[in-house]
């Protein structure tokens, strides 16, 4: 079993320079993750999420405060934090098998490492696929093979970027469930960023609702339904209209009547 | 039998009009309109091209001049990667030579061969550094400029899978400047080819050039143009030898994949 930690986001503000001209980003941000627990980010467009999931990987450095993985500064080098970006981004010249043991430490596969390519092969149903380029798949495939690459090193921290955002209706469905089924086997930590509300509520333990740029925590809404959730209950259906209000309370502002 | 026919009625023009000309220098030839002592008559070519190639004096020659190419392809073309790994991947070894190979670049391989002669005497070395003068240049030419173009969505995805210097250089980097180091390669050949001949025309004792020479002055015109036009089939041969191996080191790459689609419609 992996020995889980908490991840701490502290005061974590990024400001990025376009031509001299500063953009401020994300505006401290605080938010301690517990470990196994399964978080969803959603906000507006633009306004940040991307930068912090890039934050935590490593792949940009915040402009203050810290992020801590089990109390300690967070390493580069380290093999605990796996992450689906936005775009399925695989290499061209990889088929997909290749292209999924690429996510592995090792290049030389023992029996255990092929066996398990081969589960999360079938895990997004590409079994018939395994020796296919990417440019022979359709958007939602690849999305799927890149979700395969992030997985196949059972990282403690999974981060995922919009990854169900290229594919159909039914297919996401099938994998928001295939992501909870893997999360309550696995017992990782998710950090999910998501434009889909219903996704986040039955996905996750909490939905963190961010602001317009530059962008902070607005609210914390947690989720304390049971699973496997059920769409169309009742207490799903209230949570969707307090998150709702959350975005649409800033535009729809009620009329009121100076006599 | 079909695609024959279907290959025939959209490709007819480029063989037809290559048979009418030889058509009209063959009765050039026969009504005694060009001096044969100059210009031999195209059959009068393929007669001796048949004879040379049948005492196996071509074949030998030609062989001669293709292992030459090869050893200097090899070492300018495997010069030209690895310089060029270094120059894109280093801003301070970039600006160090840039004036250098600003210099360098532009100087024909053939403007080369006196002083390599004088270096390196009239035996192979001389030559094969000459052909691999001319394929390091463009190869280089296209490693730095593939680099520099190197998907930095590629290069993230080496990161945060953690993998270090060297498998990022070999499985990411490498693959994704294939495309273009392939351009490089082909132009390289192209060079090399043309620079065998001229290091054989100055000084050798054997290769096709050098057949070409011996025969000029033996003022054997027919055997100077076989020589010639030998050069060119075997140019035709190699280059598409590298789209063979193009193709197939290239098999994910989409560009080539729907050249070959379209070509089937
Ligand atoms: N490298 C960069 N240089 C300058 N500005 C950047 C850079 N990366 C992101 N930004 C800016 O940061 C802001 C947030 O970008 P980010 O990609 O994190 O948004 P997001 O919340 O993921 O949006 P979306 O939901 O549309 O994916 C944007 O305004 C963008 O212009
Ligand atoms: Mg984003």
């Amino acid at each position: 079993m992996k020995n889980l930690e908490k991840l701490s986001l502290l005061n974590i503000s990024k400001s990025f320079f376009i031509k001299d001209k500063k953009i401020d980003v994300l505006n401290d941000v605080n938010l301690d993750v517990s470990p196994g627990e399964f978080v969803s980010i959603i906000g507006p467009s633009g306004c940040g999420k991307s930068t912090l999931l890039k934050l935590i990987i490593g792949l940009s450095s915040q402009t203050a405060g810290s992020i801590l993985l089990g109390g300690h500064e967070l390493q580069y080098s380290t093999h605990d934090i796996g992450i689906v970006f936005q775009e399925a981004r695989l290499f061209p010249w990889l088929s997909v098998y290749k292209n999924i043991t690429f996510g592995l430490e090792n290049k030389q596969l023992s029996k255990d490492d092929k066996n398990d390519v081969q589960k999360h092969i079938k895990l997004v149903g590409l079994e018939s696929f395994a020796d296919a380029y990417p440019s022979q798949l359709s958007g939602g495939m690849q999305q799927r093979v890149s979700i395969a690459r992030a997985l196949i090193s059972h990282p403690k921290v999974l981060l995922l970027d919009e990854p169900f955002g290229a594919l159909d209706a039914i297919t996401r469905i099938h994998m928001q469930q295939e992501i909870t089924r893997i999360w309550q086997t696995e017992k990782s930590t998710i950090l999910l960023v998501t434009h889909d509300i219903d996704e986040a509520i039955f996905l996750s333990d909490r939905v963190i609702v961010m602001s317009n740029r530059p962008a902070t925590i607005k609210k914390i809404i947690p989720v304390e339904l049971p699973r496997p959730r059920d769409r169309n209950g009742y207490d799903f259906l209230l949570l969707r209209k307090k998150i709702y209000k959350e975005f649409f309370d800033e535009i729809e502002i009620p009329f009121s009547f100076n006599i | 039998m079909k695609k024959i026919y279907l290959w025939f009625t959209e490709n007819y023009l480029s063989i037809i009009v290559p048979l009418i000309l030889l058509l009209i220098w063959e009765s050039c030839s026969r009504f005694n309109l060009i001096e044969t002592k100059f210009l031999p008559s195209p059959s009068w070519i393929i007669k001796e091209f048949f004879i040379l190639l049948s005492n196996g004096e071509l074949v030998r020659n030609l062989l001669i001049s293709i292992i030459r190419v090869a050893e200097g392809f090899f070492i300018g073309v495997s010069l030209g990667i690895i310089v060029g790994i270094q120059v894109a991947l280093n801003k301070n070894l970039q600006k160090s030579v840039r004036f250098i190979f600003g210099i360098l670049r532009p100087i024909p391989v053939i403007a080369w061969i006196p002083v390599l002669i004088l270096w390196l005497g009239i035996d192979e070395s001389s030559k094969i550094a000459a052909i691999s003068i001319g394929s390091f240049w463009s190869v280089l030419v296209s490693v730095v400029q593939a680099i520099r173009n190197v998907d930095k969505k590629y290069l993230e995805v080496a990161k945060v899978l953690r993998k270090d210097y060297k498998t990022t250089m070999l499985d990411v980097i490498l693959p994704s400047t294939l495309p273009e180091i392939f351009t490089g390669i082909r132009i390289g050949i192209d060079v090399a080819w043309r620079s065998v001949i001229a290091a054989e025309l100055i000084a050798a004792s054997a290769g096709i050039g050098y057949m070409i020479m011996y025969a000029r002055e033996l003022f054997q015109i027919d055997i100077v143009l076989v020589g010639v036009f030998s050069i060119g089939l075997t140019g035709i041969v190699i280059e598409e030898l590298v789209k063979m191996a193009e193709r197939h080191l290239l098999r994910w790459n989409t560009n080539i994949y729907q050249e070959e689609v379209t070509r089937k419609i």
